[in-house]
């Protein structure tokens, strides 16, 4: 393989509360529309997308699992992020609750993700300026409280619906991932993260019931 | 053009002559082998009567639009007399009397009814100790359906719904409403879930459990399973799931023996073992091949909420074809008390075809729908998606394939406008064949009213004539059109059309001659697997 066609590829997750935009955020990085009548997503839906890193001539690739917001879900969400080399935390900058929500998911990565794995903090519905209610300064305020303690949360903020800063979060994650570790080490045919292994693993959760969490 | 305003005479009689003498007389020139061969080419009569000059509803002298409106369009936000307009409700309340759902108005205005419904419940069950059923007021059914931590209530005053089915000496149809919404909460739910959400907190509120999605597809159920009307006013489907949901099977799609059988064992040979279930679908709406499990049965509710469910999901969304989805669910009737992950993939044929270098312009999705035990075996999955699809793409008949999806149209006697044949002789997965569906309210309403009363009816049995064909049951209703049913040990078939009985019937029996001879490519759609 020449260092002319680099290429790696990384899982990452879409976490956040219900009617957010998750979904349209990925629809709009891979097949670049914005579903107006978007119903709230079931389960979870899983698509691919790739991008290319002119700096370093790499290609990487993104396996995505976008989520379902809504609370009758949550016990699933472990299933999804516990292989994930990135995770969008999303919220809704008109709505003060999703990120309460948003903070929340990026505690439980925190506790139980692997390590190592990035997170982006996503302000989303960026044209819907006026009505909103998450300032970007506190946001800011927030995350760099967060890194202080050794940690490296990016922050971004996008509008799925006209595609402002869409592709910027994807290549903010892909410059922070390992991309040379994963390269590497699929040279030396080791396991790495990122290189391709199938299923997900779930064995701590392979017992649990079938939970509401409502608390 | 005013519509013809007939009185209608219903006449319930049993049909007891007038049966072609010889069964093996009627001649059909039907071709065995190709379906465009089919000989029916007449024009079906128009039947101009409107819905409204029916003894359907209230009579009103409103528009079509204005009528719907008033009466059988829901609404959320309605005053107490637009409320008492409608002629259907559905409620869905917890034990303890909290809403959950309501078909028409606002908690302020239904919570009166779930107290006073939960009284009567409540005072059925101390003093008799008995579960109420339905409350008769002659022109208004209350039927309940006690599930305790829930209770759902309709309240209707449609026609149609008053008469008891005549076979069961039962609201079947009433019943089976309820039954159904309920088992839309316990396959997005489960069981075990509602229970739990309960056991803490009498008054817990389930709604926090709910979407927006799913209280639109409650409210789309109910209209669909009461007047054959969408919620959304797309109506595409609407009236065939009203009918499938009548006489309990599932819509089966036409594809010749050879690719069927192909299309069969590319799925069991790719088969992995987590996967208890396996569908190829024509838009999520038909079943072209379906794999299952000697020892399991899945039920045709089971089948129409899983595809329901992700059909409303998928509807919206552009390029649906580049999204794997991964849904748990429940399948009630199956294991009310557990999930089953569905894995499900779309392509468009049309994609893949290309002829003199160009691709067909109309779309044909086909969806594979795996249903895996094991949460955590998705790439697994998908991997046997892909190879099911890689080896549809390579097959030669995928061209045959595309135009058999794509002109599903049945042809019909010109004395019959309409039929539902359901299959008895297979009995994997109860599967009907349902003509061409009409798609204006007017029609369908009207359909919904013929249908709902003729399936009710008693019918009487015929002794056969001819030996070999077994007895067969008939029964007809006469209004300006004839509604008829013929039914034996292997099928029943229902219809409406107009012109002389006995015509109709001879009529009715080529139709039935026709699918019988088609019988593979119609209903031979299941392969068993050991588990």
């Amino acid at each position: 393989m020449s260092d002319n066609n680099r290429f790696a590829q990384f899982k990452l997750v879409l976490l956040g509360e219900s009617a957010v935009g998750k979904s349209s955020i990925v629809h709009r990085f891979v097949k670049n529309t914005f579903d107006n009548m978007r119903e709230s997503t079931i389960g979870a839906a899983f698509l691919t997308q790739t991008i290319t890193l002119p700096e370093s001539n790499t290609t990487i690739k993104f396996e995505i699992w976008d989520t379902a917001g809504q609370e009758r879900y949550k016990s699933l969400a472990p299933m999804y992020y516990r292989n994930a080399n990135a995770a969008l935390c999303v919220y809704d900058i008109t709505s003060r609750s999703s990120f309460n929500k948003a903070q929340d998911w990026i505690k439980e990565l925190k506790k139980q993700a692997p390590e190592g794995i990035v997170i982006c903090l996503v302000g989303n519905k960026l044209d819907l300026e006026n009505e909103r209610e998450v300032d970007q300064q506190e946001v800011i305020e927030y995350v760099q409280e967060l890194n202080q303690e050794n940690d490296n949360v990016i922050l971004s903020e996008c509008s799925a619906k006209n595609g402002e800063g869409v592709l910027d979060i994807f290549n903010k994650i892909g410059r922070a991932l390992p991309v040379e570790e994963v390269i590497n080490g699929a040279n030396n045919r080791s396991r790495q993260v990122g290189s391709r292994k199938p299923g997900v693993n779930l064995s701590r959760q392979q017992n649990q019931p079938q939970s509401s969490n409502c608390c | 053009m005013l519509p013809r305003l007939t009185v209608s005479t219903q006449a319930v009689t049993n049909y007891t002559a007038g049966l072609p003498e010889n069964d093996l007389s009627i001649q059909t020139t039907v071709s065995n082998s190709d379906l465009s061969d089919l000989a029916f080419n007449g024009v079906a009569k128009v039947n101009n009567t409107h819905f409204q000059s029916l003894d359907i509803f209230p009579k009103d002298n409103s528009s079509e639009d204005e009528y719907l409106d008033k009466f059988v369009y829901p609404g959320k936000d309605l005053n107490n007399n637009q409320f008492n307009d409608k002629l259907k409700q559905f409620f869905i309340l917890s034990s303890s009397g909290k809403p959950i759902y309501s078909l028409n108005g606002g908690d302020e205005l239904i919570i009166g009814f779930t107290g006073l419904i939960t009284t009567i419940i409540s005072s059925f069950q101390h003093q008799l100790n008995e579960d109420i059923v339905v409350i008769d007021s002659g022109d208004v059914k209350i039927s309940v359906l006690n599930r305790d931590p829930l209770i759902l209530v309709s309240i209707s005053k449609i026609n149609y719904e008053m008469s008891m089915n005549q076979i069961t000496n039962d609201y079947q149809q009433l019943k089976n409403q309820l039954h159904s919404l309920y088992n839309y909460l316990l396959c997005i739910l489960s069981r075990p879930t509602i229970t739990k959400s309960f056991q803490n907190r009498m008054n817990y509120d389930l709604r926090k459990m709910l979407t927006d999605v799913d209280f639109k597809n409650l409210d789309d159920m109910a209209m669909k399973l009461t007047y054959g009307l969408s919620g959304d006013s797309d109506n595409d489907d609407s009236f065939e799931f009203f009918l499938s949901q009548l006489v309990n099977g599932f819509p089966t799609s036409k594809i010749s023996y050879t690719i069927r059988s192909k299309l069969n064992s590319l799925l069991l040979h790719h088969r992995i073992d987590e996967i208890l279930f396996g569908l190829l679908t024509s838009n999520l709406r038909r079943i072209i091949t379906m794999i299952k499990p000697k020892v399991h049965n899945i039920s045709n509710s089971d089948i129409d909420f899983l595809l329901r469910i992700i059909k409303n999901n998928n509807k919206n969304i552009k390029d649906i074809e580049t999204e794997d989805l991964w849904i748990p669910i429940c399948l009630p009737e199956f294991n009310s008390n557990g999930f089953v992950y569905v894995y499900v993939k779309t392509f468009d044929l049309a994609k893949i075809l290309v002829i003199d270098g160009k691709y067909y312009e109309d779309s044909q999705l086909i969806n594979i729908v795996l249903i895996s035990t094991n949460k955590n075996n998705f790439f697994k999955v998908k991997e046997m998606a892909n190879k099911i699809i890689e080896n549809i793409i390579q097959l030669e008949l995928k061209d045959k394939l595309y135009q058999e999806l794509s002109n599903y149209t049945i042809n019909l006697p010109p004395t019959i406008n309409h039929f539902v044949y359901r299959d008895l002789k297979h009995k994997d997965l109860k599967q009907c064949l349902i003509s061409n569906n009409p798609k204006d309210c007017n029609s369908i309403i009207k359909y919904v009213y013929y249908y709902s009363n003729l399936y009710n009816s008693k019918s009487s049995t015929i002794q056969s004539l001819t030996q070999e064909s077994g007895n067969r049951k008939l029964s007809y209703i006469k209004y300006d059109v004839i509604t008829f049913s013929i039914i034996d040990d292997n099928y029943e078939f229902y219809a409406i059309g107009s012109g002389e009985l006995s015509d109709l019937i001879s009529d009715g029996l080529k139709v039935v001659k026709w699918i019988k001879s088609n019988d593979k490519r119609f209903f031979g759609n299941v392969v068993k697997f050991n588990f």
